[in-house]
């Protein structure tokens, strides 16, 4: 670099800029700190009354004021479809097994899923749950945070004392957080063996917005380890969907200026590409629904009833567009 | 909600400085020429100058039918929401106020990231050249539906308190509910109601008030155009109501139009027509949200009533400014 631009302030703070865009390391802090905005964006909606989340709070910014934390009802409303679904597929899966089931939860940042269940009496075999270690031990935090009065005690769904390890593993009975990288394969091997997950067990597998940010190679790398491993996998996998129109060139763009980067984005092209990269991994049966289906029939449709009319909703046409470009997939042995 | 009003009790506030001026709500046309080159900067003006502005407004609307008589040629721009740096591109298009005589089909506010300086601009140049500039109400000139889109937000993160978001507001009453332009083009927001036939029967309404749940005026503001709809349907929005061809034809021979044109609905090319030519729908917001990948459109009637559309896309990206800390769209993540 020419040494001469160094003697200026604003050419060391572009040069900087500039490094640090096309650093991995710092796309990956961009990548993590979508989990803070996702967990803000469900804190507003279950404070609206979207959905019931008793435990959400634990890890959410509550100090955020009113004006900066309001989120669009289409916002709101497509967060719950999501959490919803994804609960649906989870808790069906458990009860076709009769609770002899592992979860194990891809990318979970401050998901809840796991309290949620355990919560209302959902029998499980194991629950484990990885992110970056960034992330786990941001969660890890939280968990064992102290807990002030009119609080819920995330430790009290711990069948046993939570032991944790390198400040970003936790286990406690038959729940598990693990740090690890999901694309780097002996690490996630090594994180998921002190889990001691059973590969007889139906496991069924949950990514929100996570396959997106891996390359094509990785996630179906990732998706054929699994399939390998596990004799009975079940995968949900919500994700960006219909990425070759004028919505998803604006959205990589507003997503760039954030640092974000979705490198798996040719994989969300269509139905087709999913249940391909699927079928390909081993999975058996493939079904692919974009969230307006999902919305519209695979959702109780008096809940559905519930949602709309909590706020509303001054145009159609921006809740059924940002559902047209977000699916989810379920895959099964 | 507890609004923190502040009402400072100043009207007959002289400047000390400028022994020409009358009392503070006496706006020079120096004064407005000030706040409109501000404004158009996108640049905030002092709390007491909106007051000013707004009682301004107020007194010049106040003299408007709900039925604005308008003559040709005129430019009709549709919603707008808040998107300062686009308007701009809108005007450029357009061609600048007064030269240009525009109709502005309301939906000011909300959603985009600089409501208030769009409608404090618009309201200036209605202020300043009451005849060329005509604003009619949209749904979003509203108490309500402001607080839920970020109008009232966004007054209160840029001014600290609520008396700005109030002025506003106390304005948005006093805007006409729809227009005629030559005696031959019907313009509204929303659309028809079947509590509406004539258009002496808008005339009647009192108008000066929130927007309510139901009834005509609600209707005119809320109700949307609907392929193969007869009568009258229910609206998904929860306000207003779908119309048909035959609404839209009765009403047109009914009161001697040739032509219903209104906004309300985003459109992805930025203009759409329905009922063969009987209904348009103009847009003006492109990208809408910093979303929707859409174009935008102005409908420009020539003294002779002859249609041209302008297409115009969003502002580029070096022409936006440079917000101390820059919004985002939001997304799923």
């Amino acid at each position: 670099m020419d040494p001469e631009a160094l003697s200026s302030d604003s050419h060391v703070a572009a040069a900087i800029a500039t490094r640090r865009r096309s650093n991995s390391v710092s796309d990956d802090y961009s990548v993590q700190r979508t989990n803070d905005d996702a967990t803000q964006c469900k804190y507003f909606a279950i404070q609206k009354g979207y959905w019931k989340d008793d435990f959400i709070s634990r890890f959410a910014n509550s100090s955020a004021n009113v004006a900066e934390a309001r989120r669009f009802p289409e916002i709101s409303m497509g967060y719950w479809a999501r959490t919803a679904a994804v609960e649906k597929y989870v808790r069906e899966f458990l009860t076709e097994f009769d609770g002899k089931v592992q979860v194990v939860s891809f990318g979970c940042g401050f998901d809840t899923l796991f309290w949620r269940l355990v919560s209302s009496g959902a029998k499980l075999s194991k629950y484990v749950e990885v992110d970056f270690s960034s992330v786990t031990s941001k969660k890890i935090r939280h968990i064992l945070k102290p807990v002030g009065s009119g609080s819920v005690d995330l430790k009290a769904s711990f069948e046993s004392e939570a032991a944790v390890s390198h400040h970003s593993d936790l286990h406690a009975g038959n729940y598990h957080l693990v740090g690890a990288d999901l694309r780097q394969a002996n690490e996630l091997d090594q994180k998921l063996a002190t889990c001691q997950l059973d590969y007889e067990l139906p496991t069924i597998f949950i990514a929100e917005c996570v396959l997106v940010y891996m390359s094509a190679d990785a996630s179906s790398s990732l998706l054929k380890q699994i399939v390998t491993q596990f004799r009975k996998p079940a995968f949900v996998n919500y994700e960006q969907f219909r990425t070759s129109d004028a919505f998803t060139k604006v959205m990589e763009q507003n997503l760039g200026e954030r640092g974000i980067q979705l490198h798996g984005l040719e994989m969300c092209e269509s139905a087709e590409k999913q249940e391909e990269r699927f079928r390909d991994a081993g999975f058996k049966s493939v079904k692919v629904m974009d969230m307006n289906q999902v919305f519209n029939s695979f959702l109780d449709q008096d809940d559905v009833a519930r949602i709309r009319q909590i706020e509303m909703l001054d145009e159609m046409e921006l809740l059924q567009q940002l559902l047209a470009h977000y699916c989810i997939v379920f895959a099964r042995f | 909600m507890a609004l923190a009003v502040e009402e400072t009790q100043n009207e007959s506030f002289q400047r000390p400085d400028s022994p020409t001026m009358g009392p503070s709500d006496q706006l020079s046309t120096h004064d407005l020429d000030r706040h409109i080159e501000k404004l158009m900067r996108c640049e905030l003006i002092a709390e007491q100058d909106v007051k000013t502005l707004c009682a301004k407004a107020r007194e010049i609307l106040a003299e408007e039918g709900n039925v604005q008589v308008i003559d040709s040629p005129v430019t009709i721009c549709g919603d707008i929401h808040g998107q300062f740096y686009d308007l701009m591109e809108l005007f450029k298009v357009g061609g600048p106020v007064p030269n240009t005589n525009y109709l502005f089909l309301g939906d000011f506010v909300d959603r985009g990231f600089y409501s208030v300086e769009t409608f404090l601009l618009l309201l200036a140049l209605k202020a300043r050249y009451p005849d060329r500039m005509m604003l009619i109400r949209g749904n979003h000139e509203s108490r309500q539906i402001t607080q839920v889109y970020g109008f009232y937000d966004e007054c209160l993160r840029k001014y600290g308190n609520a008396s700005v978001w109030k002025h506003c507001t106390e304005v948005f009453d006093y805007l006409a509910l729809a227009a005629v332009i030559d005696g031959k083009v019907f313009c509204v927001h929303g659309g028809l109601s079947p509590s509406i036939s004539t258009m002496d029967q808008i005339r009647v309404i009192d108008r000066k008030q929130e927007v309510p749940h139901d009834g005509p005026m609600c209707d005119l503001l809320w109700s949307d155009p609907e392929e193969g709809n007869v009568g009258w349907g229910l609206s998904p929005r929860g306000a207003g109501y779908l119309f048909g061809a035959d609404a839209s034809k009765t009403f047109c021979e009914t009161n001697g139009v040739d032509l219903i044109c209104r906004a309300h609905q985003l459109v992805m090319e930025g203009y759409k027509w329905h009922f063969n030519e009987k209904v348009l729908t103009v847009w003006s917001a492109p990208n809408y949200c910093y979303r929707c990948g859409n174009v935008a459109a102005i409908l420009e009637l020539d003294e002779n009533l002859n249609r041209e559309f302008t297409i115009f896309e969003a502002a580029p990206q070096e022409n936006r400014g440079a917000p101390a800390k820059k919004p985002h769209a939001d997304y799923f993540l």
